[in-house]
Order: structure tokens, then sequence, then C-alpha cells
């Protein structure tokens, strides 16, 4: 059995994601990115190549995605999260004609026909406002923990509104919310529409998404709170895919043994 | 008058009058002499933000991700295409639009993309901004006026009627006269009026000038301020707020204003009170007026004259409201803060927006206000 | 080279012993000739000077990343070798610079030439007697003169450089230009700079090496045109080609948009002069026809058939955003891909984002 090698060297994590032949994700690993991102990455694949008992050899080809992607020196190409993406969601459905990443820095919203081809992407302008950043520092100063946003949210039975997009003032104003006495799950909820508006802002720029799943993909994903809020913002409840986190990096290992297989092909192999 | 002015546009478009939507600083008075009804879009996004609207239509703009570039009353405006639920039933359709560049060039490019957008004539009066050249100036404007009333009967059959244009202009010329007026109650110690109510009638002057009716709205508003009691006590903190209100706050600005401190003038609204000069031609006087504009002016002339009203009306402070939807207003603030320094006019700026309240943050100006509050207070 | 902001100030100091002095201006209005016939030389302020992080705070953040880099540049005395300088009646971030400038800052001397913001008869001849104004004030100011003649001289000295600029865009007998496209502009950019004779002297010794050179373009390259307005970060567009584009045309203010027409010779110079500026073509600052504009538009896009348009905007540049939403509804229409960077003019590198988001519209459209 031969692995390809996606890694997603993002700004929060890396995410390691070994691809076998029949282009499904067989193992996967993530850690917190360090300084030094090329080392981090082999220590991971290492230990993952260990845990998993696979032979290098049997590793086809490693590509990496993400920010940090030119900063792994071991890999054999490079692709961007776009590709990554959509070919990642596409692979694991096919009715995926949209895709939308919430990553800690950034958010992309990302159109596919009905081959898997990018037709259109948006990402975010400026500043951290609809990022996972956004949630980070505002959640922070709840004092909740990011695995248990979610679920708090869920809780929510009140629309609270928050007129801030912008992460500090979201800060100011969220320290009026609790000093008014309003409930925490009620602020999360409207942490998670204030995101969800900035991803509709991208999307109502591009026109070439009509209909067809919309993918919700990324660490964020893993918030259910999220995904509601992102649903009702959209008006369409959005599917996440399994292991949403590592949506970019199988994306990439399967578009490198697809591109290898190509150049194999056009040899005459 | 203000539900009137807007049932009156919806039942215009029923009988299918011409309507235009205009900018704030428009030659108003040509185009009701030419039997247009005029819209002003700027304006009723101020009518939207009051609402509590603005968050939801700017979403509904399509251009939120633009809502740092753009100015808030377009993202309303544009908004308001796609909102259901607009206050007053929203603004009927135009048939063209004339913008002008006197208070700022955003208007014009706004304009120009509605136009596009919306495949609607547009016509664009270009003032230039500070001009040391006067005869210059107004012949090239006039020219303008020329080929706008030939615009518009090419749109609508309509010709200029020259007698409503010189009754209209004469009626201008004493309302604004009257709504400068209406602010001089606040000369005296103590002030009869907080600042805020006079905002509340700033409408008429901004959408119907020319008219009649606008004139005796003032007249008897005057004369209600006059015999209004005092408001405060003669020992009172008198605050000027600089620049454009916040349409989205209950009273306009933010609520940490009380008993011992009253902004009792905000210069905004004088903006309005444009001058006609006399002994000019009908077209000259309107150039004259409309390329004198307060934001068309010369950052000398601005901080000079905001210099004469905190003589002239006594104010001991100064609250400079940094408007992120207005670049060119932006100019004013540092001159004009120095110029404070040297009069000793303690004062202070917040930033906000006028109209989209996700710019503004309730915790951060509180401080600002606290910190403002504490050195008037030391005088 | 004159366009990589390093060597400028070397060659600034030279030309000033040589010259009456240096006169700064903005825009792409400001008649260069009428500097030139006056005896000074013409420097269009372009930006990216070195300057503390404290300089340019007064200016609020809505203002364009360009005026701000300005005024901390002038705020510093970076700008201080200048003799004047002009501004422009466009957009309100320059208005907000220039009113910031003459509130704060002593020297040098600043004049304001007031075009319109009209393209017709009555705006070009307003547009006359504000240049013959601005022409009258630096005779004044400077005690020096010229004729009409000298003023015709400098004038073919300018429609020279237009001309050659144009060849060098041009696709002669259909096959592209021999130059790449960030190379045009780095070229463009060293015009606005440059001594005119000396930068004849250049263009005409480039036309002659190039025609015999093979095509910039790359087969297997994706065909981009870039809009926006002077876009002086030339590792940005470098970085867009080495991602696999060939820049194949430009609507940029240091690009085709400076060269346009040629003044006529004939006449009344000043009128000729104002009916040139107005009428080289669609700008977001100026107002012309709103349907015009649009057929001008499709009709260059369709003619020149790219893969995609990368919109290069600067930070809170109200006019160019404008312009971008215009035309994206128009490029939607047509279905041509387009990409909108937004960069801020100080800002040599180009960010991890921008580089994400140029590999992936050209790999988007690679895939075609």
């Amino acid at each position: 059995m031969s692995y390809y090698l996606g890694i997603d060297a993002g700004s929060s994590y890396i995410k390691l994601a070994l691809v076998n032949d029949a282009e499904t994700m067989a193992f996967q690993d993530v850690i917190q990115r360090g300084a030094d991102i090329d080392a981090s990455c082999r220590a991971c694949f290492d230990e993952l190549l260990n845990r998993c008992q696979i032979d290098r050899n049997q590793i086809g080809g490693i590509i990496a995605t993400g920010y940090g992607r030119k900063q792994v020196t071991f890999c054999d190409d490079v692709t961007t999260e776009i590709t990554a993406l959509a070919v990642g969601s596409y692979a694991i459905d096919r009715t995926v004609r949209c895709v939308i990443d919430i990553g800690g820095q950034d958010s992309k919203v990302i159109v596919i026909d009905q081959s898997g081809k990018v037709l259109d992407f948006m990402m975010n302008h400026k500043c951290s406002a609809g990022t996972g950043k956004f949630l980070e520092v505002t959640s922070a100063s709840l004092g909740v923990p990011i695995e248990q946003l979610g679920p708090l949210s869920q809780k929510s039975d009140k629309v609270l509104k928050l007129s801030s997009t912008c992460t500090v003032f979201a800060e100011s104003e969220i320290i009026s919310c609790i000093a008014r006495g309003e409930k925490k799950e009620d602020i999360i909820r409207a942490l998670h529409r204030t995101i969800s508006g900035q991803v509709r802002g991208l999307f109502s720029q591009l026109n070439s998404f009509s209909d067809g799943t919309i993918a919700f993909v990324g660490g964020l994903a893993l918030n259910a709170g999220m995904v509601d809020e992102l649903s009702e913002t959209l008006k369409q409840k959005v599917f996440v895919p399994p292991h949403p986190q590592f949506v970019g990096a199988c994306g990439a290992a399967i578009f490198l043994k697809r591109r290898m297989e190509t150049v194999l092909t056009l040899q005459g192999i | 008058m203000f539900t009137e002015y807007y049932h009156s546009a919806a039942q215009a478009q029923k009988e299918g009058k011409p309507i235009a939507y205009i900018t704030a600083f428009t030659p108003v008075e040509i185009l009701r002499a030419m039997g247009l009804v005029c819209l002003y879009p700027e304006s009723y996004a101020v009518v939207c933000a009051a609402s509590n609207k603005s968050t939801d239509m700017i979403q509904a703009s399509g251009m939120e991700a633009f809502s740092q570039d753009l100015c808030s009353y377009s993202l309303l405006s544009f908004g308001a295409e796609h909102y259901e639920k607009l206050p007053l039933q929203g603004l009927p359709q135009p048939d063209m639009l004339i913008a002008t560049n006197n208070q700022c060039g955003t208007t014009m490019l706004w304009f120009k993309l509605l136009a596009q957008k919306r495949n609607i004539p547009l016509f664009i009066i270009d003032y230039p901004a500070a001009a040391n050249d006067q005869p210059s100036l107004v012949n090239y404007i006039t020219l303008q006026y020329k080929v706008l009333v030939d615009f518009v009967k090419g749109h609508t059959g309509n010709d200029l009627n020259t007698s409503v244009l010189s009754e209209q202009i004469e009626q201008s010329k004493k309302t604004c006269h009257l709504w400068k007026s209406v602010h001089e109650v606040n000369k005296a110690r103590p002030a009869r009026i907080e600042a805020h109510k006079i905002i509340d009638a700033l409408f008429p002057i901004v959408v119907a000038k020319g008219t009649q009716q606008a004139y005796d709205y003032y007249d008897a508003l005057l004369s209600e301020y006059s015999q209004t009691a005092e408001q405060d006590t003669a020992d009172a903190v008198r605050l000027l707020w600089h620049g454009y209100p916040m349409w989205f706050l209950p009273k306009k600005f933010p609520h940490s204003f009380d008993d011992e401190f009253h902004i009792i003038l905000n210069d905004y609204t004088l903006w309005w009170s444009l001058n006609y000069p006399e002994d000019s031609s009908d077209m000259e006087a309107l150039a004259a007026a409309y390329s004198d504009t307060y934001l068309n002016r010369s950052i000398q002339r601005k901080v000079e004259e905001v210099a004469d009203l905190i003589a002239d009306y006594s104010i001991d402070g100064v609250i400079c409201h940094v408007n992120r939807s207005c670049r060119r207003a932006l100019a004013d603030i540092n001159p004009l803060r120095k110029k404070l320094h040297q009069l000793s006019i303690p004062s202070v700026t917040i930033e906000s927006d006028m109209a989209n309240p996700s710019f503004y943050s309730d915790e951060q100006v509180k401080l600002r206000i606290e910190s403002f509050r504490d050195a008037l207070r030391v005088l | 080279m004159v366009s990589q902001p390093d060597c400028r100030a070397a060659y600034l100091r030279d030309i000033q012993s040589k010259t009456r002095g240096v006169s700064g201006y903005f825009s792409n209005y400001i008649p260069e000739e009428i500097i030139a016939a006056v005896g000074f030389h013409p420097l269009r302020i372009i930006g990216r000077y070195e300057t503390s992080s404290h300089h340019g705070q007064s200016l609020y953040t809505p203002v364009c990343s360009f005026a701000r880099d300005i005024f901390a540049a002038a705020e510093s005395g970076a700008l201080s070798f200048v003799s004047n300088v002009i501004f422009p009646n466009s957009c309100d971030s320059l208005k907000v610079l220039q009113q910031m400038w003459e509130s704060n800052l002593t020297l040098p001397p600043i004049y304001v030439l007031l075009h319109p913001i009209q393209v017709d008869d009555h705006s070009v001849r307003y547009f006359a007697q504000q240049i013959k104004k601005l022409a009258d004030i630096l005779r004044n100011d400077s005690g020096l003169s010229f004729t009409d003649s000298q003023l015709a001289d400098r004038i073919q000295h300018y429609n020279q450089t237009r001309q050659l600029l144009r060849k060098l865009y041009a696709s002669p007998d259909g096959k592209p230009p021999f130059l790449k496209g960030s190379d045009r502009i780095a070229l463009v950019t060293a015009g606005m700079i440059m001594d005119r004779d000396e930068y004849n002297q250049i263009l005409q010794q480039i036309m002659t090496e190039g025609l015999s050179a093979g095509s910039a373009e790359r087969q297997a390259h994706r065909r981009i045109m870039v809009i926006g307005p002077l876009v002086d970060n030339l590792e940005l567009l470098e970085t867009i080609e080495q991602c696999g584009a060939s820049i194949v045309a430009d609507d940029v203010t240091n690009g085709s948009r400076y060269f346009g027409l040629d003044v006529d010779l004939e006449g009344n110079l000043y009128e000729n002069m104002a009916k040139r500026y107005l009428r080289s073509g669609p700008s977001p600052t100026i107002n012309s026809d709103v349907h015009d504009d649009e057929r001008f538009f499709r009709r260059r896009v369709t003619d020149l058939n790219p893969d995609g348009i990368i919109f290069i905007n600067q930070k809170f540049c109200e006019p160019h955003v404008h312009n971008y939403l215009a035309k994206l509804e128009i490029l939607k229409q047509m279905k041509v891909n387009a990409l909108m960077l937004e960069v801020e003019h100080d800002r040599a590198a180009v960010s991890e984002r921008d580089l994400l988001r140029i590999e992936s519209f050209i790999e988007m459209l690679g895939e075609g």
C-alpha cells in the first residue's frame, strides 16, 4: 500500500494527512505550529510513520499547503489552500459546489464546478474580524475554553446583537454585555453570528455560486454552534465532512497523487 | 412634515412626476423650478440609521466587506435595494441622479456606481474646492447649470420656470437666515435648548429649504425656543460638538453628557445655512452659495469659523467627531485642535462613524469623555 | 535604475544641481510641460521614503495609505529638496493631504491646480484658464519666464515621450510587446522622475534594441491585465509574473494612463493641454459618461481577451474601490475572473496573504 502525505502548515496548527491509493484519509495528526515549521513537520511526520508502522518507502510523495508551505523543505511539491480545500471537499462529496474555511487568520469561500474545478474564491480583507482569531480573543475575555463554545452557544435562547465587527471593539462590547447581565451562551451565539455575517459578506461578492452543497471545513467546523449560525445566516444547512480540519491536508495529498499519476501516464508508465 | 415629505414622494411616483435623487448640496432650486421631485438618499440613510437598521441594511448591501472603505450613507443606500423592512416603505425609484462634489468626492463616486448598477441617467456638477478666482469659478459653474437645465429638459420635457426659480432662491435665503437664528437662541447664557433638539429640527432645511413650509416651521420653532426656559444654570459647561452627529444614538451624541455638561451647539447643522449673495443673478447666486459649502472651503477658513462660533456662543470645550465615513471632514480635526489649544479651549476626539454603529465602541468613548470631563472640571 | 526607490535620491540631487529646482506634483492631470517650461524639473511624488513610524500619525486611518506615506515623508523632511509642490483637484485623500500640508508644514510651498472633474467644452476652457494661472504663479514665484515657443518646445519633448511609450506598449504586427509588464510599468515610473531629454534617449535605445528581441509573453503563462492607481511596488508585479502570469496590459496611473494622447501644437497651447489632459481616457477620479466608460472597458477587455484581471488597490483608496465594484459587475457579465489585492503603499514586500491570493488566482486560471 502506498500513501501520499499532505501537510497543511497553517497559521496556528500543522495538520498532516496520509491518503491511500483509494484517495481516502488513512491516518492523520495535528500539532501546534512551532517557531521552526520545517522541524515541526519533520518530527510530526516521523512520529506518524512510527505510530502507524509505515515505512518511508511507502510514501509516494509529500506536498505542503497552507501559509507555511514554502518553509517545508522536505516536500516534493506545494499547492495553495484554495486548490487543496477544493480538491479535498469535492473528493468527499461530489455535490459540493462551495467550500467555506474559517481559519486562524483568514476566511475563505471557494466556488467549484461540477468537476471540482475552482471557479472563484474570496478571502477576507483587512482584519481578523470573521476569523478564528476573532473568536479566540473574544472567548478569552469570556473565560470560556474554545472547545466549550459550541455546546454552550447551543443553549442560547436569545438573539443578542453585537454591533462591533472589530475584534478589539468587540472585546469592549462583551465586557459591557457581561456587566448588563447577558448570559455567556447568548454572547457566544452573537459572536458566532458576527463571524457568519462576515462570511456572508464574502459570499455576496461571488455570484458564480447558485446552488449545491456548501461544505464547512477547518477547525472551526468542529464548533456545532458555529455550524448552526452559519447555516442560519446562509439560509442553507452547511455540510461538515468528517475530520473537517484535515480537508486541506487530504486535498493536497490527493492533488499530488493525481498529478504524479498524470505525469506517469504521459511518460507511458 | 417628515412623514408628509415621504408620503408625497410616494404619491408623486404614482402620479408619474419625474423624480431625482440628489446629493445634500445640489442646487435644488433649479430642479424644483423644472418640476422635479427631489429626494435625498443621504437624508434617507439618516432615517435608516436612526431607526436602528444600519447593521442589517449594510449586510443586505452585499458590500459589507468594504464598510471600512465606503461611506456608510452609500452602503445604506445600496442596502435599501435588498432590504425588506425599510422605514417609511423606502424611497421611490428615481428617473435621474444629480450629484455634486461640494461636500465630498464620495458622493460623485457613489452616484456613478448607482447610475451604472441601475442604468439611471446621471449629471454631476463640479464645484472646485477652495477656489480663489471667484469670477472664473462662478462662470464655470453657471455654464454647468445651463447644461443641467438642458439635461433635465431632455429627460422630462420641462422648461425652467424662472419666476419659480427666483422665488425659491429668495425663500432659501430667508430660511437659511432663520435657521441660523434658531441656533442663536443659545448664544445667551444660560442656553435655552440642547443641540440634539436642534438636530431633530434639521430635516426641513435639508430637504425643503426653498419652500414656505420650511420657513414657517422654523419661524414657529424660533418663537418656541425664544420663550423656552433656560435649560441649565449659568455655570453649566457649554460644549460644541464639531462634525457629524451619530445618527444611531437616541440623542445623536454619546449619552455621557448630562446636568453639568451641555452640548449647546453642533456646527454640522449650521453647514446648511448657505450664503446666497445679494446683487447677483439667480444662477450666479446659486453658483456662489453652493460652491461655498463648509466642506468645500479652505482649512484656514473652516478653522476660523469654528473659532468664531466658540467666541460667539461662549463655548467652554469642543468634542470633535472623527467620522470615518467622511474623509474631507477629517482634514479639519488636527488644525482645529491646534487652534483650540492656542485659545486654551479643551477638546477631545471621538472616533466613530455617522451611521455605522460597528465603528462605535461605548467603552472607548466613555473613557475619553470621562477624561474630558475631568479636564473641564479643572477649569 | 530610477524606478527603484533607493536610486532616486542620488539621481534627484544631481538633477537639482543642474536645474532651477525640483517641482513636485501629484496626479496625471498636472501638465508637466508647464513646470518644465518655467525651468523646474517636474517630479512625480511617488513615495516610499525612509521615515520613522511616528511620522504621518496625524492623518486618520481612512485616508489612503499613499497620502499617509507622503505626509510622513514631508513631515520627516524627506521632501525638503523640492522647491514647490503642486496638488490636483482630485480625490478626498489628496485633499486631506493638501490641507494637512498647508496647516502643518511651512516648506515647501504648495499650489493647487483646480482641474475640472468633467470632460466637456466648458471644462476644457475652465481648465485652460487654471493652467494659465498656474503658469503665471510659477513664473512670478520663481522669477523665471518662458515664451510660447519655449512652451511648444517642451510640449514636443513630452509628446515624444508619449509616442515612444505608446510604441513600447503596442503590439507591432500583432506580436506581443518585447518588454514584460512589470518592466513596462517600471519604465513609465522612471519617466515620472527622470530628465525628459535623457529619458527620451533611453526610450529610443530600448525601442531599437527591443524590436529585434523576442516577445516577453510566455506561451504557458496566464494573460493578466492589471488595474489600479499608482503601483510603485515592482516586487508585487514581479511576483505576479513569477507565479505564472504575463502582465499583457495595464490600466494603472504609472502605466498606460500616463501617456494617453499628445498635446496638439497648433492653436492655443493652454487649451490644447487642457484638452489633452482631460480627454486622455477614463479615470476613477474624473466624471465621464458612465455608459461610455462601460463601453470603453468592455471593448478593451474583449480586444485584449485576458485570462484574468488583477486590481491592485491602495488601502482606503475610495475612487479605486468604487472603480473595482463597477468593473467587477461588468467582468462578471463578461465571465472574466478578477482578483482584488489591497496593498499599503509604503510596504515594499509582498505579504503572505497577497502571495496566497495571487498564486491561487493564477492556479485557478490555469485549470481552464
